[in-house]
């Protein structure tokens, strides 16, 4: 329940009528009419003092409030059963509108959180990857058998590393084309393969637990005429 | 009220933003990218792909994908696609409903209205099939605002002391160039003169990068990289990662150890540029 004062120059209606005779501040008010709260009874507010009548008011001069509600400062309307306002109403929800945003800004941090973690660990490893790239390209190019055996030796030990943080490697070669996990940069015409099949890998690309960090970059069998 | 999205729908690559605390912020799209390819295509199972996802399938099934579809904005133009027809409008729309998606997943709830940018050069029938692609994708376009007016909003250059001036916008794209001359005055932005290169943008510095490589190698080496596909792949990559690089340092060596290999062993190619 609100108690205002009217309006100053407002010629409203008689705002004391017999429907308002509940109000007894003796102040021309615009209360709404039928307010409970001078019967104890039915207030469950736990101060005692019911001499006031209208708590939540609106009066904006803190005079007159005073004047109004001489217990305006104790009565928590809030838990008062004859005194729900669209005001209070409209800060409760206000209140669980907040909670909720919080709500929302806790779970949004703690998946900030695991992602930033995450994507610290993708941006180690894919500094990584060129490196192991230039493995693959020397493989290609070394003749001495000597010299190759140890390259592949050392490439392994990097891959059995990468194994062990979650990295694998996408199988790409033989297996139809996929842009899911492969990306086409050339297609080719070779009639031993099947059409959209990878025939060749140009960049090998991998795999960082279930999430693929980098697509492998691959040759595409397309047959003529289809 | 749901939020408001901005949408910066490009010939090569889109973006989609939305007002944070005062700011504007670019949403991440599912990927994890900042911009999303403006790329449209269709498996063999009519399964719709856009975006990177269509982009690496675009060489092996370039019959069935789209890009650049903003060149046609507001043409008769139609795109076949897994033996459908599909105008303009519809091929931006399946971007702008992945952008929407997007934001949707980031800002966990429904958006309904969005801003969209379009070239200052646009005629009304371009702006209109620009309207057209958000309602079909769904969403209310509350404003078409020009490209470089928005570049201007977004560096508050409406506000501040100099609120009456004349600036010049500079918009270096991937595919396309665009010089505006605007006037700002009180709050109102009028595009003066517009111009630019539509078939000029980021790619173009790459190829640049590419060719130099090319020759310098050629020069030393006696070869011709430009023959070998996979050598000029992976020249094309670091090309680019240096254009990147010399955004933000002065100097970058571009590295590429067994680049190729002749009867005398293998070739390295190492460049400072």
């Amino acid at each position: 329940m609100k108690h205002r004062l009217k309006p100053l120059g407002e010629d409203e209606k008689d705002l004391h009528s017999s429907e308002n005779s509940s109000c007894e501040c003796g102040q021309d008010c615009d209360c709404e009419p039928k307010c409970d709260c001078n019967d104890e009874n039915s207030c469950c507010c736990e101060n005692d003092n019911h001499e006031s009548k209208h708590c939540d008011c609106g009066c904006e001069d803190e005079e007159t409030k005073s004047e109004h509600c001489k217990h305006h400062t104790e009565h928590d309307h809030g838990k008062c059963c004859g005194h729900s306002s669209s005001k209070e109403e409209e800060y409760l929800n206000m209140a669980r509108v907040i909670q909720a945003d919080f709500d929302n800004f806790r779970k949004k941090s703690y998946e900030q959180i695991l992602q930033a973690r995450r994507e610290g660990e993708i941006q180690a490893i894919e500094t990584f990857l060129p490196a192991l790239d230039a493995f693959s390209e020397a493989k290609k190019m070394i003749t001495d058998e000597k010299i190759l055996q140890g390259i592949e030796m050392v490439e392994k030990k990097i891959l059995e590393a990468l194994e062990i943080l979650g990295v694998e490697k996408i199988e790409a070669v033989g297996k139809p084309f996929d842009h899911n996990l492969h990306n086409a940069i050339a297609t080719c015409n070779d009639d031993s393969l099947d059409d959209d099949v990878v025939q060749a890998e140009y960049q090998a690309g991998y795999k960082f637990k279930d999430k693929v960090i980098r697509y492998s970059q691959v040759i595409v069998n397309k047959k003529e005429g289809k | 009220m749901g939020k408001i999205i901005g949408i910066d729908l490009g010939t090569t690559n889109s973006c989609v933003a939305v007002m944070e605390g005062g700011k504007a912020t670019v949403i991440p799209n599912a990927e994890g990218d900042r911009t999303t390819p403006s790329v449209v295509g269709f498996t063999k199972d009519g399964e719709r792909l856009v975006g990177k996802v269509a982009k690496r399938q675009a060489i092996a099934n370039h019959e069935n994908t789209v890009t650049s579809i903003k060149r046609e904005m507001g043409t008769d133009h139609k795109v076949k696609l897994n033996g459908k027809e599909y105008s303009a409008p519809e091929i931006s729309a399946m971007i702008l409903a992945k952008l929407k998606q997007d934001a949707e997943s980031y800002l966990g709830s429904k958006v309904t209205q969005a801003v969209i940018t379009v070239p200052a050069y646009f005629n009304d029938s371009q702006r209109q099939a620009t309207k057209d692609a958000g309602r079909i994708a769904g969403l209310e376009v509350l404003r078409i605002i020009n490209e470089p007016t928005a570049a201007a909003l977004a560096y508050g250059l409406d506000k501040g002391e100099n609120k009456n001036q004349k600036i010049l916008v500079y918009d270096l794209g991937s595919g396309t160039f665009d010089v505006s001359i605007l006037e700002i005055g009180d709050g109102v932005f009028e595009v003066l003169s517009t111009n630019g290169n539509t078939r000029l943008g980021g790619d173009d510095f790459d190829q640049r990068i590419i060719n130099l490589l090319v020759e310098e190698f050629k020069k030393s080496n006696d070869i011709d990289l430009s023959k070998d596909k996979l050598a000029m792949q992976r020249l094309k990559e670091a090309a680019e990662k240096a254009k990147i690089d010399l955004s933000s340092t002065p100097k970058t060596t571009i590295s590429l150890p067994f680049i190729t290999a002749d009867a005398s062993g293998p070739k390295h190619l190492e460049y400072d540029l």
